[in-house]
């Protein structure tokens, strides 16, 4: 009996050595750094139609479409802007004749924008803003003829 | 004519269109140097510009820009080495924009133009 039970005491010394051994954590340490920056990402480009004198060109216009970008900040004190162009990139023979251009944007999501001529700057919020671009193109003398026009605005954060 | 001072990133994660954006340079020299990080934010490949202007807008003719271009694989970054002369002053601010070429076959493109300021010091 003395026996069996020191045996016992034994086995049970064992199993205590064995679970005794607890286990050792280690501490991987991770770092990251993201600095302050803006990201632009075009969604779709816009479409131009000509108003019922064909004097105008634009893509807030029923049948025009305003471009989409999106606009992500990690940081303070950026600012968005949306500048026309001078002239067509693409346009038949007299289109650039007489032309002036204006673009305007505005914006919903962690800024929210009225529409504003595109050369003002607006500042951001952080986080997404999505962006609404519009342009417009008048003579003033003469008309727009058959043909395709393409103009570039360039949407500027800073 | 050595380099002296450089703002430069530690790293840029993907999606980000331009690192640093803000940055302060003090060069023994008569001239700066900048280094940027252009990125990749899109899903495809695209062909960034990296242009440097002054205050007002007014291209620096001057500037080195090594590479001006490069193309991006999708998510991807590189670094972009500029150099700017103080052209005489003791102080000289700059924006270091980099530009996507416009794509898409819409009437109304759009170019998207994201610019870093930079404030350059000589130091006498």
């Amino acid at each position: 009996m003395w026996k069996i039970a020191r045996m016992g005491a034994v086995g049970a010394a064992l199993c205590g050595g064995a679970s005794a051994a607890r286990a050792v954590d280690g501490l991987v340490p991770f770092n990251g750094t993201i600095l302050a920056a803006c990201v632009l990402t075009v969604g779709t480009p816009g479409v131009l139609v000509a108003n019922g004198t064909y004097t105008e060109l634009s893509s807030s216009a029923g049948g025009g479409l305003g471009g989409i970008i999106t606009v992500l900040t990690t940081g303070a004190s950026f600012k968005v802007s949306a500048l026309a162009p001078s002239a067509f990139t693409l346009a038949p023979a007299t289109g650039n004749d007489n032309v002036s251009f204006a673009a305007a944007y505005s914006g919903s999501g962690a800024t929210t924008m009225p529409n504003t001529p595109g050369a003002t700057q607006t500042s951001l919020g952080l986080g997404v803003t999505n962006v609404v671009v519009n342009l417009s193109a008048t003579k003033a003398s003469g008309n727009f003829v058959t043909g395709n026009y393409t103009a570039t605005v360039t949407v500027r954060c800073e | 004519m050595a380099m002296a001072a450089f703002a430069s990133a530690t790293g840029s994660a993907a999606a980000q269109a331009l690192t640093p954006m803000r940055g302060e340079v003090r060069s023994f020299t008569d001239q700066f140097a900048v280094r940027v990080f252009p990125a990749n934010p899109y899903g495809h490949r695209i062909r960034i510009d990296v242009h440097v202007y002054d205050e007002t807008f007014a291209p620096v003719q001057e500037a080195q820009v090594l590479p001006p271009s490069a193309t991006l694989a999708p998510g991807d970054s590189r670094s972009v080495y500029i150099v700017v002369p103080f052209e005489g002053h003791s102080e000289r601010k700059v924006r270091i924009c980099a530009e996507s070429v416009p794509f898409g076959h819409a009437a109304t493109l759009l170019r998207t133009q994201v610019c870093g300021r930079f404030l350059a010091t000589r130091v006498q």
